[in-house]
């Protein structure tokens, strides 16, 4: 018989069909539905998606097969995801994961025998300040060490036993004595409370904020009132004058990109991106749990500068807590009037709909032409550019896209003003800046800092310096897409023009002497990114390093355009072989090569986000790629 | 038009721009590689197609453009007034070689045996723009190399290069997605959905446009070397839409129908059935002339015929009919229309062809017959109906019959007494005939069909006449003469002359010229 949904599913499904224009756009969210409710996505599930959709059987397994999350075989009872980017790598992620594979006899992709555990390896999962992590079900266990492995296992193991094979889908409990990471914004959610300005962390510490009486209580929604009191055009003229820079990674000034949406279109949407899996880069996460109501009142007073009436707020599909947390907060305004209800404005009555797009394991889906993709129901495929969203976006209408943090800025804005926040902020770049810093420091965590702070100060002063008594030896300064720093170069403040421009950062190069060009004559410094700071010590080993992000990479190009799609596996295996002691002559030329080849001939910048780094490694670390490069001409000549 | 009388100096608004420093001007709309390509400056591709959409995926056509910092998608991008775009600089040669090594990384190589080899762009692309060693010393994802995706065909993973072609054509000419990509970056693979089948109507498209040999033709696989055929343009006879074509043959044996550009009519299309329609050419033929069942020499065989039907024609003309076929050229139904009003002196001429059949709103026509519309023409209003010779046969006012074209159930034939059959095959009808004379088909001969639009178009001989088969308007003209007067031609372009000066309606009509048949190398029209 074929498989039917469950009358609950259907419920979900029929609500689900209320929150897009569209069918297809729902077919992620039905994915979640069929898996929810099957274990795992089958042919069959497949084929029950595509009847209830009415959408091509292959678009939906096109679509299955694109996002991680779906899963296409029955998962194991416990599965043990573990992260190996990063923070975690920098902090024995993989002693975890060697360990794991010792204790249950499988290699990463493999089940017990028996289909309680299967292990797999991630990719940043969020925990970075609390390295290394793994997750199972809804519990992300944190400061892990092989010891509080055994007693997750030992935990499970009885759990198992106990409820026999009665309760076959009831979540596992925690285990004792292993620490697990919150959803809301405390500091063990990677938080750390800074002395100076707040802005978009200024709720943090207040209890139950959450709770929309408490965040009204804390002045909550009176932006927005001011916001329809002023009218959307002084709204946009304060965001200008902010000198608020976006911050999913390219810094671009939000009231330029505003600016940019045609004068005379009938229907805009604003999509916050709350994607955020830049390795490296935890700092949505902290805000999306820790403070929702402000970034939805930042989301529905932009949405009223930008004439929107429908927003998304796209959250990365390992986020689930959070997105159910953003989810409970956008009901609560729903609630109160503050969505779904008519409200008087300077520019006549407003109203609108936020709804919140959960995405399913697919790095790629934060760029913002991915993302809109994504939201419509597809493969997270970029977009060839032009045209811009700001033209042509989500369902093919004027669309502006904005990272979290940049968005919930944007009360702060209203309430004192944009000339305020250009103040508290330096140079061009207005207002405040979230730094995640994770690898080798003593305090690692998600910080609100003044704009302009220097890495030195971060890493010393911030964040307690380098433990163990070592030394620095790098930093990657906004997610592991941005090229590294060296010890030498952490004197130049952390924003978003000095990165690009600082004369003590030294040019990144395609071979020594040989600067890498990246059109009409520009170099190559580094740039702010997403905020995400890795730091690491001198006993690193940079190549390693280095390949576990080009394998990063590799793992997360859509595969549409040829140069990423091939050049990114190539980068990998090449450069995890150099690391592995099996490099070859000619290696480093070969990875500057590819790298070069990839770099600004894709469609879009995931490209240059793998190509960076590896040609910002071999400039700053040569020496280390041609050590293990000389150690591997040795061992060969000797055996 | 509006722009003709603003722009007195060209026929529309035009952009002026220059290319690799030569100035020229292009309509505006037109893409930079489109451009390119009409002032003969070759920009490799493989994602972008004529006919399709353009996902700008391979990135193989980078060119730079002066003041973008970037190398841009040539396929992708428009022509605009000022614009300075370099094919090949430096900047874009390295870029070219570079695209090219990526796509070959992962690539098999395995020439050798592919049925796409002599015709593959990648090989082109490679041997025209780097022809270096590969650097990729590593190993290379494998995936799938024998996928039965469909009746006609079968998919090799490992050399698609994810250009998506494939997948467009299904969605954008057949209205069918049976085609997907799945999963993502180089684990990628072009697949159907599980359980599903590439079974459109118009799947063979797919293997002309994968520019490389992934997709393949059950039909044609391993059957002979590309460079080994030659082409001959001429038109599908699968039914009334007429899509232009190509045959591929080689020594007079055809391996395969392609699908040649007529915008106005296929487009770069065509259908399945229609191009598997070769296969009757080399099928059950009738190769001899046949004196009651038995091989005859022609001559005697005309001589018979002429008496027998010289026979009916003196005795009571109106029980004398000439059954002619949708499915035969322009040429050969007006010099057997001649025979038989001028020697057979008869009005009762009837149009058969084939029975109706399944049609859509992409090309097929539900009218299986090629020249429909020609034989109507030509027939005139006296032109009797596939109906009223069944009639005539079943209440026994036909007692004698010439028989010609592809005519299965024309109706029963045991009340005639006299059956006179020009065929191509070896049918009931033919078997029943005193006299049978072997007929060539439209693979074989000159001529023209009209199709359903009324277009008149040309068919070239691909093949030499299968045995001792001949044209239509040949055996017509050569009974003319055994029945005491030739119709006097010498070649199927005098009797498409006359034919245009007699039928008023395609007095519009052009012979065209005649084409060769040519061999086919490296044949950018596969792709
Ligand atoms: C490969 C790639 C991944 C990205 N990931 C994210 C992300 O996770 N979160 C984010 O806000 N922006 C991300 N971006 C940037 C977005 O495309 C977009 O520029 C940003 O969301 C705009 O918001 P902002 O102007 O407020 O920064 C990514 C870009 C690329 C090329
Ligand atoms: S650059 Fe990579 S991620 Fe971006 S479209 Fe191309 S293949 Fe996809
Ligand atoms: S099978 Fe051929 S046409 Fe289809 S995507 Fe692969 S290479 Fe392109
Ligand atoms: S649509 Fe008709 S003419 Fe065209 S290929 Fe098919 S059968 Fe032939
Ligand atoms: S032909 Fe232009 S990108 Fe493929």
């Amino acid at each position: 018989m074929p498989l039917e949904f469950s009358e609950k599913a259907r419920q979900q499904i029929d609500r689900l069909l209320t929150r897009y224009p569209t069918r297809q756009a729902t077919l992620l969210g039905v994915l979640y539905v069929a898996q929810d409710e099957f274990g795992y996505l089958s042919d069959e599930a497949l084929e029950l998606v595509s009847r209830t959709l009415d959408l091509p059987l292959s678009h939906v397994f096109g679509v299955a097969t694109f996002y991680t999350l779906f899963l296409r075989q029955p998962p194991a009872r416990y599965p043990l995801h573990v992260c190996t980017n990063l923070g975690c790598t920098l902090r024995g992620g993989h002693d975890v994961l060697r360990h794991l594979e010792k204790r249950l006899g499988i290699a990463p992709g493999q089940s017990t025998p028996d289909g309680l555990f299967s292990l797999s390896e991630e990719d940043g999962l969020g925990g970075c300040a609390h390295a290394p992590t793994m997750t199972c079900g809804p519990h992300h266990y944190v400061s892990l060490t092989p010891d509080k492995v055994d007693r997750v296992l030992d935990e499970l193991r009885r759990q198992a036993s106990e409820a026999g094979s009665r309760h076959p889908s009831s979540p596992p409990a925690p285990a004792q004595g292993v620490p697990t990471l919150p959803a809301c914004g405390s500091t063990e959610s990677g938080y750390r409370e800074t002395p100076g300005l707040r802005i978009v962390t200024k709720n943090f510490g207040v209890p139950d904020i959450q709770k929309l009486d408490v965040y009204e209580a804390q002045g909550g929604w009176q932006a927005f009132g001011k916001a329809l009191g002023i009218g959307r055009e002084k709204v946009v003229e304060e965001v200008k004058k902010s000198n608020l820079r976006g911050r999913g990674g390219a810094g671009f000034p939000a009231g330029v990109k505003w600016g940019f949406l045609p004068k005379d279109a009938q229907r805009v949407y604003l999509v916050c991106n709350g994607d955020e899996s830049e390795p490296g880069t935890f700092k949505d996460r902290v805000l999306l749990g820790g403070d929702p109501h402000l970034l939805v009142e930042g989301v529905a007073i932009s949405a009223f500068a930008l004439g929107c009436t429908h927003a998304f707020i796209y959250i990365r599909g390992e986020l689930r807590r959070e997105a159910e947390i953003v989810q409970a907060a956008i009901d609560a305004a729903y609630a109160a009037g503050w969505l779904g209800r008519q409200r008087e404005s300077a520019n006549g009555s407003f109203q609108l709909d936020i709804t919140v797009h959960l995405g399913a394991g697919a790095y790629i889906c934060g760029e913002e032409t991915a993302m809109l993709e994504s939201i419509e129901g597809k493969r997270g495929w970029p977009r060839n550019k032009p045209p811009f969203p700001a033209i042509k976006g989500l369902f093919g209408q004027p669309t502006v896209v904005n990272n979290v943090e940049t968005l919930m800025n944007v009360p702060d804005i209203v309430t004192r003003g944009g000339d305020w926040f250009a103040k508290a902020g330096m140079g061009k770049s207005g207002g405040t800046r979230l730094l995640c810093v994770s690898g080798h420091v003593k305090r690692a965590g998600v910080y609100e800092l003044p704009m302009g702070i220097s890495f030195r100060e971060l890493i010393y002063d911030v964040c307690g310096g380098i433990p163990h008594g070592r030394a620095l030896r790098g930093v990657i300064p906004g997610g592991s897409s941005m090229p590294p720093l060296d010890a030498s170069e952490i004197d130049v403040p952390i924003e978003f023009d000095a990165l690009t421009t600082d004369a003590r950062i030294k040019d990144v190069e395609l071979r020594p002497g040989v600067p890498f060009e990246m059109g009409s004559g520009r170099r190559l410094k580094t740039m702010a990114g997403s905020g995400g700071v890795v730091v690491f010590d001198d006993q690193t080993d940079v190549v390693s390093l280095c390949a576990r992000i080009m394998r990063f990479y590799a793992h997360e190009s859509c595969g549409q355009c040829t140069p990423c799609r091939e050049g990114t596996g190539w980068l990998a295996r090449v450069c995890t072989r150099l690391a592995e002691g099996e490099g070859r002559p000619g290696d480093i030329d070969l990875l500057a090569d590819v790298a070069n080849g990839i770099a600004g001939n894709t469609i879009c910048a995931l490209g240059e986000a793998a190509a960076w780094p590896m040609l910002g490694f071999l400039t700053k670390f040569r020496a280390d790629f041609e050590a293990r490069l000389a150690k591997a001409a040795k061992a060969a000549k000797a055996s | 038009m509006a722009g003709e009388t603003q722009t007195p100096s060209g026929p529309r608004a035009n952009v002026k721009m220059v290319i690799d420093g030569q100035p020229h001007e292009f309509p505006a709309g037109l893409t930079i590689l489109e451009a390119c390509q009409q002032v003969g400056i070759s920009v490799p591709f493989f994602c972008w197609h004529p006919g399709l959409s353009a996902p700008a995926v391979c990135r193989q056509c980078l060119v730079e453009i002066k003041g973008f910092p970037k190398p841009i998608p040539s396929c992708y991008t428009p022509v605009a007034d000022k614009m300075e775009v370099f094919t090949n600089s430096k900047k874009v040669l390295d870029v070219r070689r570079q695209m090219l090594e990526f796509t070959l990384l992962n690539h098999p190589i395995d020439c050798p045996i592919c049925d796409k080899a002599g015709e593959c762009m990648l090989q082109k692309h490679y041997f025209d723009w780097d022809a270096s060693l590969a650097r990729n010393d590593g190993s290379k994802v494998r995936k799938a190399k024998v996928v039965d995706v469909g009746r006609h065909i079968v998919l090799d993973q490992e050399r698609c290069i994810l250009c998506s072609r494939c997948i467009r054509v299904c969605n954008e000419v057949a209205r069918q997605p049976d085609l997907v990509m799945a999963f993502r970056g180089d684990r990628q693979l072009l697949t159907t959905a599980p359980g599903r089948r590439l079974d459109n109507s118009y799947s063979l498209n797919t293997v002309d446009v994968c520019p490389v040999g992934a997709l393949t033709a059950k039909d044609f696989r391993f059957s002979m070397r590309a460079w080994e055929l030659w082409a001959t343009p001429s038109v599908c006879p699968g039914c009334a839409t007429g899509c232009n074509i190509e045959i591929h043959a080689a020594r007079d044996v055809i391996r395969r129908l392609v699908p040649r550009l007529n915008p106005a009519v296929n487009k770069y299309w065509m259908c399945d059935e229609g191009r598997l329609s070769y296969a009757r050419v080399h099928h059950n033929r009738l190769v001899a002339p046949m004196i009651a069942g038995v091989p005859a020499r022609w001559d005697a065989a005309l001589g018979e015929a002429a008496r027998l039907l010289g026979q009916v024609r003196d005795k009571l003309p109106s029980i004398l009919g000439v059954v002619l076929s949708a499915q035969m050229t322009n040429e050969d139904l007006f010099a057997f229309s001649r025979l038989a009003t001028e020697h057979l002196r008869t009005d009762r001429v009837y149009l058969v062809g084939a029975p109706e059949g399944w049609c859509d709103d992409i090309l097929v026509s539900a009218d299986k017959n090629p020249n429909t519309t020609g034989a109507k023409l030509i027939g005139g209003p006296t032109l009797r109906t596939a109906a009223d010779l069944k009639q005539d046969l079943e209440t026994g006012v036909l007692t004698a019959l010439l028989l010609v074209g592809e005519a299965d159930a024309v109706g029963p034939l045991d009340s005639l007494k006299i059956l006179v059959a020009v065929a191509s095959h070896q049918d009931a009808p033919v078997a029943a005939a005193q006299v049978a004379l072997p007929l060539a088909m439209w693979a074989e001969v000159d001529g023209t069909f009209t199709n359903r639009q009324g277009k008149v178009q040309r068919l070239h001989p691909a093949i030499a006449p299968a045995g001792q088969t001949r044209s239509g308007w040949e055996i017509a003209d050569r009974l003319g003469q055994a029945l005491g007067s030739a119709l006097g031609y010498a070649n199927a372009k005098q009797v498409f002359s006359e034919t245009r000066d007699k039928v008023t309606l395609i007095s519009g009509a052009d012979w065209g010229k005649s084409e060769m048949s040519v061999q086919l190398r490296f044949a950018n029209t596969r792709g």
